[in-house]
């Protein structure tokens, strides 16, 4: 999770992958995504109580930014039931 | 306000030093800080590392490494607060809240951009970006969410 001076920079990096195009994001936008209740609330003294119910926020707002255009966004599949 | 559990407890103690100092806790001092026994503190400790919140110690010891948005180990991410640079941020991303944890305070980010090696400076207050130099700045993380808990110190 690294910030680069430009976009052409993010894709001459040696650690960039095909096909995560959805990831190549301005400053301003990961700034919101990373501006989201979940974060805002870890100055709150229950924040680890309510750690679970700030999680889905994250993918509403990636979807208005239409970055789930593919599966990079998704988030991990719980374990299978036993 | 929903009611604070245990768990709340011991993150905001080691919150609290990382604001404060920038260094966070050993379990002994997390001990003495919530007044029980070294053991329970080691106990509060790794219970709170087992959480889904990405924080982890160094690999075998017991040593707080990461505490989002705080690193206790130097990154990049060089972080000022008042003008003291006491902090360092987890990850690029990362950077970006930590005006949450200094509500109401301009924070400073300074890092270079790992592709090109430039200097990059950030100010933020309370999730608004005060200024970005230079303007062009992007993100970047090339590996999906679906894998980052395989590896997070690396993501």
């Amino acid at each position: 999770m690294n910030l680069f001076r430009a976009e052409e920079d993010v894709r001459a990096w040696p650690g960039f992958e095909a096909d995560t195009e959805e990831a190549v994001m301005p400053l301003h936008e990961y700034a919101q995504l990373w501006g989201i209740e979940n974060y805002r609330a870890r100055i709150e003294n229950d924040y680890i109580t309510r750690f679970p119910a700030l999680q889905a926020e994250r993918w509403v707002l990636l979807e208005k930014l239409g970055r789930r255009k593919t599966h990079f966004w998704d988030p991990p599949q719980p374990p299978p039931a036993r | 306000m929903s009611e604070t559990s245990e768990l709340d407890q011991t993150y905001c103690l080691i919150r609290d030093r990382l604001r404060e100092t920038g260094q966070a806790l050993h379990y002994t001092e997390l001990a003495l800080a919530l007044g029980v026994p070294v053991r329970e503190g080691y106990r509060r400790l790794h219970e709170l590392m087992a959480h889904p919140y990405p924080c982890w110690l160094h690999p075998g010891t017991d040593w707080i490494a990461s505490f989002p948005p705080f690193s206790n180990i130097p990154t990049q991410y060089r972080v000022s607060v008042d003008g003291q640079q006491r902090w360092f941020a987890q990850c690029g991303f990362e950077s970006l809240a930590m005006c949450w944890v200094f509500p109401g305070k301009a924070v400073r980010i300074d890092t270079h951009c790992i592709s090109s090696g430039n200097p990059l400076r950030i100010e933020m207050r309370d999730g608004q970006i005060l200024l970005a130099e230079p303007k062009t700045i992007f993100g970047y993380v090339s590996v999906p969410v679906s894998k980052w808990r395989d590896n997070i110190p690396y993501v």
